[in-house]
């Protein structure tokens, strides 16, 4: 797996493929260079599905229709995916244990790079703490954080490597959205100082973005330090994406891919036909 | 004698649909009211009256969109902290970006050279005729609104050591 130089916002959450373009071409003229898209999947789909399932009796060709496929990256033009990592996220928003199960041993959800959940009750929290393998907790800025944390969960999810999200995207625009960021980046403050936070947009549309020192300002009035908002947006980012990279290749100190590419293999032939100049390093990468 | 010390922002603003290169008029006191009232809706009397004690803008560039904001040292944090939540600048929807904070007026001038170079460097890709060229190199690099902004300042200050 690469890494890109740069800052990362491991949320953008685009409702349409050109939207997508044009959130991902503002954040490149941003500077940052990784990016997750994200799918949230509520609990009530899964409730949903339930009842059509009743009413088809057993006549569904999806196993697990309850987490969608991840969204297709084909329509993107090339010169964007060059210059900005893409990786794919899902978010998943639950009340009870037994619905997580569900969503997690689904077939789905291993086509996703990084996990994240919102627990929307107080078993739900204790659940993500004590059992689930994920990546970050999130929660909806929308509406008023639903659970109390408390300082033994939050060292406990902190140890486990998990990260906790602010999702600044709709507090920049509204009011009780902002409030609520606040309100739970200042309750994070208080209960674990802060440690382990991440902070990533969460935009559905490219006036959601700001620039990543725009971000760091903004998260002073999360209760971050300087140096805390500075690696809010760069290390946790990396931290996140290599943990998810363990979670799901297992615990590795290195990792080495074999390049299988077509093209290389059309390079060599190219190269007995004696008519192509190669740069140096292709040749070299062919070797090895 | 203590002198005050300030913090200059450099920001670029960046109205809904309008990004990259496109130039974009705006007046000076839209601008002024915008941050001020961002201020009062984010921090309240307590910030707008904080950051109020030296504070001025400038729009410096039409083409680039480029405006300068003078405040305090310390306040600037509140305003800082404020920039991201602007949404409208002169009733239309626009966002900030921080580009460059400095902490004198000399430095700021001095990015924002390298900076509008950087960006003609982009927008002369499209001009054809020279001509042309020549006439978006003058409007990119001129920064005289900034100078007569010193030159006012500077005057204002002499002054105010006089009394």
């Amino acid at each position: 797996m690469k890494h890109k130089q740069g800052f990362y916002d491991l949320c953008v959450t685009p409702t349409s493929t050109s939207s997508l373009v044009s959130i991902l071409t503002t954040l490149v003229e941003l500077g940052y260079r990784t990016v997750a898209i994200n799918q949230i999947v509520e609990e009530s789909a899964l409730v949903q599905e339930k009842n059509k399932k009743k009413r088809k009796a057993e006549n569904n060709v999806n196993p697990n229709p309850s987490i969608p496929p991840p969204m297709k990256l084909d329509d993107i033009p090339e010169v964007l995916r060059s210059s900005i990592q893409i990786l794919q996220r899902i978010t998943i928003s639950f009340s009870t244990s037994d619905n997580a199960h569900k969503m997690i041993s689904s077939e789905n959800i291993k086509k996703y790079d990084i996990i994240a959940v919102i627990p929307t009750s107080k078993a739900a929290l204790m659940h993500t703490c004590n059992t689930l393998d994920v990546d970050i907790i999130s929660f909806d800025t929308s509406i008023k954080m639903p659970v109390q944390w408390n300082r033994k969960l939050y060292n406990l999810a902190a140890e486990k490597g998990m990260w906790f999200e602010l999702p600044y995207g709709l507090g920049v625009l509204d009011s009780t959205a902002r409030r609520n960021l606040i309100q739970a980046g200042h309750s994070y403050h208080a209960i674990g100082k802060s440690k382990n936070i991440l902070i990533s947009s969460g935009a559905q549309n490219p006036m959601q973005i700001r620039g990543p020192y725009d971000v760091i300002n903004l998260s002073l009035l999360l209760g971050l330090s300087e140096e805390q908002a500075k690696s809010a947006i760069t290390n946790a980012g990396r931290a996140v994406t290599l943990r998810a990279e363990s979670r799901r290749r297992g615990k590795a100190v290195v990792c080495i891919e074999k390049i299988v590419s077509n093209q290389l293999e059309v390079v060599d032939e190219e190269d007995n036909s004696d008519n192509t100049i190669l740069p140096a390093c292709k040749k070299k990468k062919t070797l090895g | 004698m203590v002198r005050f010390k300030n913090r200059y922002i450099a920001v670029e603003v960046n109205p809904l649909g309008v990004s990259g290169t496109k130039s974009y008029a705006l007046s000076q006191k839209d601008l002024h009211l915008s941050v001020v009232s961002a201020v009062q809706t984010l921090h309240g009397d307590f910030g707008v009256a904080a950051i109020s004690n030296g504070f001025t803008t400038k729009y410096c560039n039409e083409v680039t969109r480029i405006a300068l904001i003078r405040v305090r040292h310390g306040p600037h944090r509140i305003l800082a902290s404020t920039l991201p939540c602007v949404t409208h600048v002169g009733h239309k929807p626009a966002t900030m970006r921080t580009i460059f904070i400095g902490a004198t007026l000399k430095k700021c001038f001095l990015f924002l050279q390298r900076y509008q170079r950087s960006a003609l460097d982009k927008m002369w890709a499209m001009q054809r005729t020279d001509a042309e060229r020549q006439a978006l190199e003058a409007a990119v690099m001129d920064l005289t609104a900034l100078d007569e902004w010193t030159a006012k300042r500077t005057e204002v200050d002499t002054k105010k050591t006089q009394l």
